[in-house]
């Protein structure tokens, strides 16, 4: 059921990203998309873990969990983000 | 007392930055690699792979990986064992100090109410284990049939090795074995003497208990071991009664599993001998089956549940396909965690990083090179505690239970690449694995039924 539900809203974030992209005309490069998944599949896995250590009554682990799964995503997205568009996220925020 | 009283919240805390900063790029690396599917330790299922088989990570191997001296090992007396012998350790005035000691923290915990140690948890501690006081060759541990095979004029059952394997493997899954592996019965894990009686093999056609012998005869040269996974919830709660409750539950679940296997054996026409903690040292009677691997404790690690299981076992003359012996990277991963031993509320475990063939006291059977217990200083903590401690298996960090594929990329990680084991111990820490938890909390959630809640 997790992978169901998270299945959908990867695909309907996916479709919405390459509506974005070419709304905006960016076509990243291949080692920007290599990040962006990484990423993806890392947000995935701290997701999985994070339900999974609900049911071993382990809510504790959730926080740290979440804290290293957002420093990661920071890390590959920004970086994605910055090869794709040259800015830093944080200068394109209202942009 | 150390580290982990009664009251304290359990493993310290503390990773240094640049640890902090290695760990974030080893989990990016790991959990990139774990949900593309690719991982060390990607199995089909997170739960139990017993019924699957063993995870990737687990390499089978001939001959399992500890030094042994066969001219300093030789068969146990279990009169040697620490229930009989540490009190001779301690001497007379320490031996009565501690029973008044358990006494009195045992009622106090009923009459304060004390969580963990009131009357709810002792009633739930001694219903568990009601089963357990079946005494070898009685009961379920009987050593001849409880109902008498039926004639069907057919003769025993015939197969081949790997049938007869397969149709024990089945038996024992189903009786509620987590997971059961068998070998050739090795001689030197039979204690020589058990239970005030000598052990002998015999060319006899049953197996026997006389008043003075147990006699096993030379047809039995199977072993069937068994791993009965205990409650994470109630270990989460060690050093208490409620950790207790899962010790004694996993007892009676032994008697009934190695019993009910033990006679559906002898149904098929063959002699069953089911083994509790009696007549073999059932720690490496499993790694010979294939169902772990020897820890730090000196107890098994499974790949499944760590080392939170208790082990059981049948012997047979049933011919049957064997396992072989597992790694996964235990010892070494040891080497650098050594957590149970600064948990360790008596002090009993080394915290030498290499085993040694040093032994600590009589307790101690010579000729392996293990990390060796102390067990005179573990039974002390006991009777401190009031209880059966088990602080050591809630805070392995093998002990989790496999609700996340996290668990199985760590222990997938730990097997092939060795490098990061320092810090996957470092990190089960910092994630706050194997605090202890509030036992009134048990009560409140309605956990999973037959005390299966890794499972
Ligand atoms: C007596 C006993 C104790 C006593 C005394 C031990 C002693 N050395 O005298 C005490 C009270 C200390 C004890 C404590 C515990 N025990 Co205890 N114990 C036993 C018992 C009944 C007999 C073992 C024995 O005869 N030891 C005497 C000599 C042989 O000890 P030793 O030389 O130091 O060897 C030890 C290990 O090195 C290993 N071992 C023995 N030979 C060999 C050979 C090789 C090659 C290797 C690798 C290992 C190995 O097994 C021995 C275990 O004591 C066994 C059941 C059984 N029949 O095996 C359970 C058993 C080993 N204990 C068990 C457990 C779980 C515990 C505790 C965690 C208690 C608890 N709350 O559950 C603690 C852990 C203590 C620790 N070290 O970490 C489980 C282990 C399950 C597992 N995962 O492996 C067993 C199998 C009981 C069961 N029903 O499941 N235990
Ligand atoms: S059971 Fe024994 S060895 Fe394990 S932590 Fe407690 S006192 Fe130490
Ligand atoms: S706590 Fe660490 S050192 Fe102890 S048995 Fe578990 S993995 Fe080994």
């Amino acid at each position: 059921m997790l992978w169901f539900v998270l299945g959908i809203l990867v695909t309907l974030g996916g479709l919405a990203l390459f509506g974005w992209l070419r709304r905006n005309d960016l076509r990243p490069k291949w080692y920007a998309w290599v990040l962006f998944a990484i990423g993806l599949l890392n947000a995935l896995f701290i997701i999985e873990a994070s339900v999974g250590s609900l049911r071993e009554d382990e809510a504790g682990v959730i926080a740290k969990l979440v804290l290293v799964g957002v420093i990661v995503l920071g890390l590959t997205w920004g970086a994605a983000w910055r090869l794709t568009t040259g800015r830093a996220p944080s200068r394109s925020a209202g942009a | 007392m150390k580290k982990d009283e009664l009251q304290s919240s359990g493993p310290s805390q503390g990773v240094s930055r640049r640890t902090f900063v290695k760990g974030t790029l080893a989990l990016t690396a790991l959990s990139a690699a774990a949900a593309a599917g690719c991982a060390p330790g990607s199995v089909a299922s997170a739960g139990n792979t017993s019924r699957f088989g063993k995870p990737s990570w687990v390499k089978r191997v001939d001959k399992y990986p500890v030094e042994i001296d066969d001219s300093a090992l030789t068969r146990y007396d279990s009169g040697n064992g620490g229930f009989s012998t540490a009190a001779r350790a301690w001497g007379p005035d320490l031996t009565a100090e501690l029973s008044r000691i358990q006494q009195s923290v045992t009622l106090e915990g009923v009459r304060n109410n004390l969580p963990g140690n009131d009357l709810k948890a002792r009633a739930l501690q001694h219903g568990a284990a009601c089963l357990m006081y079946g005494q070898p060759g009685r009961l379920l541990y009987s050593w001849s049939a409880v109902r008498p095979p039926t004639d069907y004029g057919v003769g025993p059952w015939q197969g081949s090795p790997e049938e007869a394997a397969q149709l024990v493997k089945a038996a024992a899954l189903f009786y509620g074995a987590g997971s059961v592996g068998i070998a050739r019965l090795d001689r030197r894990w039979i204690y020589s003497r058990d239970g005030g009686k000598d052990l002998v093999f015999e060319d006899v056609p049953e197996p026997v208990i006389e008043d003075t012998r147990k006699v096993i005869p030379e047809k039995v040269q199977y072993q069937i071991s068994l791993a009965i996974p205990q409650s994470f919830e109630l270990i989460a709660l060690a050093p208490t009664a409620m950790s207790s409750a899962a010790t004694g539950f996993g007892y009676s679940l032994m008697a009934f599993v190695a019993g009910l296997l033990a006679e559906f054996i002898r149904q098929l026409g063959y002699v069953a001998i089911p083994c509790g903690n009696d007549t073999g040292l059932s720690v490496p009677m499993a790694i010979d089956a294939g169902l772990g691997e020897v820890g730090r404790t000196g107890r098994l690690i499974t790949p499944e549940w760590g080392p939170n299981v208790r082990l059981a076992k049948v012997l047979t003359d049933l011919p049957m396909a064997v396992d072989k012996p597992i790694v996964f990277g235990v010892m070494d991963f040891c080497r650098k965690c050594k957590k149970c031993a600064e948990h360790c509320p008596g002090d009993a475990l080394s915290l030498e990083t290499e085993p040694s063939w040093e032994i600590t006291g009589v307790w101690n059977q010579p000729g392996k090179k293990v990390w060796q217990e102390d067990a005179a200083k573990c039974l002390k903590a006991w009777r401190e505690l009031g209880t059966g401690c088990s602080v050591c298996v809630r805070v392995c960090p093998y002990t989790k239970r496999a609700e996340t594929m996290l668990h199985d990329v760590v222990k997938g990680t730990i097997s092939t690449m060795p490098t990061l084991s320092s810090f996957i111990a470092k990190a089960d820490d910092w994630f706050g694995y194997g605090v202890r938890k509030d036992p009134d909390a048990w009560w409140r959630r309605l956990g999973r039924s037959f005390g299966r809640d890794g499972f």
